[in-house]
C-alpha cells in the first residue's frame, strides 16, 4: 500500500475528499456562554503597566 | 490523600507557604546583617526586595518537594465499574506532522481495541493547521488512519478556516458545533500518546465522582535524543512525579489543567470555561493564550473539582530537543502567564487559583528577579558612600566598618541548598524506596542526578537571559505569535548555535568587564553566572548533539510500553510506505 501524501493527484484527492466529508463530525450544538474576567478594577501590574506604556497595554 | 478543601488540605497549605515564609525571612535577615557594614543604602532594599520574592520561590518548590516526598505513594486499587459515558479523545493539530500524530491515533486506537474499550470512545482531529501543503497531507494521512483502524464513524476530522482563538477557540468550537454528542472529552496534544488503560482508568474516576469537572494525568516525557532533551527527560519521569505528589497534596479541588493528558466533562467545561477576548491590547489583552490555568480556575470557580492524580501513569508527551526551541515554546509560555496578571483579580475565583496564577508569572519572574539583583550587587559597592572611619566626634581611634561574610556565604550555602537540595531528597529517597531501579539502579539514578544538576547548571544562566529578553519582548508588546511546536530532530550546528546566542556571549564578556572595572572583588562569584554566558553557543550546540550513554536512562527508555512500540512500528511502516511510493501512480492508493 502507498499513500502519495506530497503529490497532488485528483483522483486521490477525491477519495479524500470524500473520507473527510464522510467523517466530519456529527452536529450537536452545545452552548459555551463566555465568561467574566475582567474584575472592576484590574490588577496592579496591568495598570502600572497601562500608565507606563498605554500605547502597547492599550 | 486529603480531601478536597478539608482541613487536612488547609493544614498543609499552611506548611507548605509557611515553611517557604520561614526561608525567605532566614534569607533576607542573612542578606542584611551581611550587607549593614557599610550602611543600608536604597540599592540594598532593593536587593533585599528582589531575595524576598526569589527566595520564597525557591522555598516553595523544596516545599514542594518535600511534601511529595512524604506523600503516600500507593496508587489506588484501579476502578472496574463498566463505563456508561462516551468519550471522544480530542487531538488538536496545528501545522504538525500529520504522519507522525495520526501514527499515535492509530496506535491507541489498536490499544483501546486491545482493552475493549473502542465502543466508549471516538477520536475527534481538530485541525487549526494554515498551511496549505500541510492541510492537504492531512487530509491523505487521514485516509491512512481511516484504513489502519477501520476507523470511519468513530474517527472524525474538522478542519478550521479560521483558526480564531488559537487552540481554545479550536476547543470551544468543537464544543459549540459537536460537545453534545459525548459526555467526556480527554485533550490530548499532538505528541501526546496514552495507554488505553490509563484512558479507561481516567474515564472511570471522572464517572465514579459526579463533582469531578477535570481530571489531569501527569505526563512523561520519551523520546528525547539530544543531551538536553534526555536531561529533560530524566528530570520529567525521576523528580517530576515527586513534585506533581506534592502539589495534589495541596490542590483540594483546585488542582492544575496543563492543556492536555486530560480528561474533562464536556457540560461542565461548556458551561464554566467560554474565554472571552480581552479588553485592550497584547500582552495583558485578546486572546487568553495559556488558556489551561484559566480554564481550572474557571471551573474551580463553577464548583467543579479539578484534581491531578499523580498515580496515573501511562501517559507521555514529547518536548524540544534542544535549548532553543525549549526557549521558544517557553517564549510563548511566558507570554501567556504574564498575561494572567491581568485575570489574578477575575471576579469569584478561589485563592488557591489566584496563588496558581501567582505561581505561573513567579516561574518567569523570579529568574529575571535574580538578574537584576546580580547586576545590583555589582553596582552597589560603587554607589556605597566612602566609609566613615571617625563616626564619633572626638573620637581618636579609626573605627573599621566590618563586613560579615560568615553571613553572606550563609546565604549563597542557603539559595544553593534550595536549588539542589530537592533533587538531591528525591535520589535519596528513589534509593531507599528502590524506585531507582527504573533508572538503572541506585548509582545510575544518583550520577544521573548529578549530571543532570550539572547540566542545570550550566544551562540556567543561558536561559536566565533567554527569559530576560522575552519578558522585555513581551512587556514592550511584542507578540509571540502561534509558532507551531517543532518536533523532531533537534540537531544545531554550531553556526546556528552562534546566531541564537551570540548575544548572551556578549551580554556575558559586558557583564564581565564592568564587573572588573566597578567591583572587581565581586569578579569570581559572578563566573558561574557570566561563564556560561560567554559560552552560550557552544552550550547549546553541545546540548543538542545526540546522547546514547546510559546517563539519564529511564524505564519508557529501557522498556517502552506497548503502546509506544506500536506507534513507533505503525510510523516506521507509514514512513515506510511513503517513501516507496514516491513513483507511484494514482491508482496505487484505491487499488490498496
Amino acid at each position: 500500500m502507498t499513500i502519495p501524501d506530497d503529490r497532488h493527484d485528483p483522483a486521490t484527492a477525491a477519495d479524500v475528499a470524500a473520507a473527510l466529508h464522510r467523517c466530519a463530525l456529527p452536529a450537536a450544538p452545545l452552548a459555551m456562554p463566555l465568561q467574566s474576567l475582567d474584575a472592576t478594577t484590574p490588577g496592579l501590574i496591568p495598570r502600572l503597566y497601562a500608565s507606563l506604556a498605554p500605547r502597547a497595554g492599550g | 490523600m486529603p480531601r478536597p478543601g478539608g482541613a487536612a488540605t488547609q493544614l498543609l497549605r499552611s506548611l507548605a507557604l509557611g515553611g517557604a515564609s520561614l526561608l525567605t525571612v532566614v534569607a533576607v535577615t542573612l542578606f542584611l546583617q551581611a550587607t549593614r557594614a557599610d550602611g543600608l543604602q536604597w540599592l540594598d532594599l532593593l536587593r533585599a526586595a528582589l531575595i524576598v520574592v526569589a527566595t520564597f520561590w525557591l522555598g516553595w518548590g523544596t516545599a514542594l518537594a518535600t511534601l511529595g516526598l512524604f506523600a503516600p505513594s500507593r496508587a489506588p486499587r484501579p476502578l472496574i465499574a463498566p463505563i456508561r459515558g462516551r468519550t471522544v479523545i480530542l487531538v488538536p493539530v496545528y501545522n504538525e506532522d500529520p504522519a507522525a500524530t495520526f501514527a499515535r491515533i492509530a496506535a491507541m486506537d489498536a490499544d483501546l481495541a486491545a482493552h475493549g474499550l473502542t465502543s466508549h470512545t471516538a477520536f475527534a482531529i481538530l485541525s487549526d493547521t494554515t498551511d496549505p501543503t500541510i492541510a492537504r497531507r492531512e487530509g491523505f494521512w487521514f485516509l491512512r488512519l481511516l484504513q489502519e483502524t477501520g476507523g470511519e464513524g468513530r474517527i472524525f476530522y474538522r478542519r478550521r478556516d479560521q483558526n480564531r482563538g488559537r487552540k481554545a477557540g479550536n476547543i470551544a468550537d468543537f464544543i459549540r458545533t459537536s460537545g453534545a454528542a459525548w459526555d467526556y472529552a480527554l485533550i490530548l496534544d499532538a505528541d501526546s500518546l496514552m495507554a488505553a488503560t490509563t484512558i479507561g482508568e481516567m474515564i472511570r474516576r471522572i464517572e465514579a465522582d459526579p463533582a469531578l469537572g477535570l481530571l489531569q494525568s501527569p505526563p512523561a516525557i520519551i523520546r528525547a535524543r539530544s543531551r538536553f532533551g534526555r536531561a529533560m527527560q530524566f528530570a520529567g519521569s525521576f523528580h517530576g512525579p515527586i513534585f506533581t505528589r506534592g502539589l495534589a497534596r495541596l490542590q483540594g479541588r483546585t488542582g492544575p489543567f496543563w492543556g492536555h493528558n486530560a480528561i474533562f466533562r464536556i457540560r461542565a467545561f461548556a458551561e464554566s470555561c467560554g474565554l472571552p477576548e480581552l479588553s485592550g491590547r497584547p500582552p495583558f489583552g485578546g486572546h487568553v493564550l495559556s488558556h489551561d490555568f484559566v480554564e481550572a480556575a474557571l471551573l474551580a470557580r463553577a464548583g467543579w473539582t479539578v484534581r491531578v492524580d499523580p498515580d496515573l501513569m501511562g501517559s507521555w508527551e514529547e518536548a524540544p530537543d534542544n535549548m532553543v526551541l525549549y526557549a521558544r515554546r517557553d517564549r510563548r509560555w511566558c507570554q501567556g502567564n504574564l498575561q494572567h496578571a491581568r485575570i489574578i483579580t477575575a471576579p469569584g475565583l478561589p485563592l488557591w487559583s489566584r496563588f496558581a496564577f501567582l505561581q505561573g508569572i513567579l516561574a518567569y519572574v523570579a529568574p529575571v528577579l535574580w538578574l537584576v539583583f546580580l547586576l545590583a550587587s555589582v553596582f552597589a559597592p560603587a554607589l556605597a558612600p566612602p566609609p566613615d572611619y571617625f563616626p564619633q566626634a572626638n573620637w581618636p581611634v579609626p573605627v573599621l566598618p566590618v563586613g560579615d561574610p560568615a553571613k553572606a556565604a550563609a546565604l549563597g550555602a542557603l539559595i544553593l541548598g534550595l536549588l539542589i537540595l530537592p533533587k538531591l531528597l528525591v535520589a535519596l529517597s528513589a534509593a531507599i524506596t528502590g524506585r531507582a531501579h527504573s533508572f538503572g539502579g541506585t548509582l545510575r539514578a544518583t550520577a544521573s542526578t548529578i549530571a543532570e544538576l550539572a547540566l542545570s547548571s550550566v544551562m540556567a544562566p543561558v536561559f536566565l537571559m533567554f527569559q530576560a529578553r522575552t519578558i522585555l519582548q513581551v512587556l514592550i508588546g511584542r507578540d509571540s505569535g502561534w509558532p507551531a511546536q517543532s518536533r523532531g530532530d533537534g540537531r544545531l550546528t554550531l553556526a546556528e548555535s552562534v546566531k541564537a546566542a551570540r548575544w548572551i556571549t556578549l551580554a556575558g564578556l559586558v557583564a564581565m568587564a564592568i564587573a572588573r572595572l566597578v567591583s572587581p572583588a565581586l569578579l569570581p562569584w559572578l563566573l558561574p553566572v557570566t561563564l556560561p554566558m560567554v559560552a552560550a553557543p557552544l552550550v547549546i550546540w553541545w546540548t543538542s548533539q545526540p546522547s546514547r550513554g546510559r546517563v539519564f536512562q529511564t524505564h519508557d527508555e529501557t522498556a517502552p510500553h506497548p503502546v509506544i512500540r506500536r506507534h513507533d512500528a505503525i510510523l516506521a511502516r507509514w514512513q515506510g510506505a511513503a517513501a516507496a511510493s514516491a513513483p507511484a501512480t494514482p491508482t496505487d492508493l484505491r487499488h490498496a
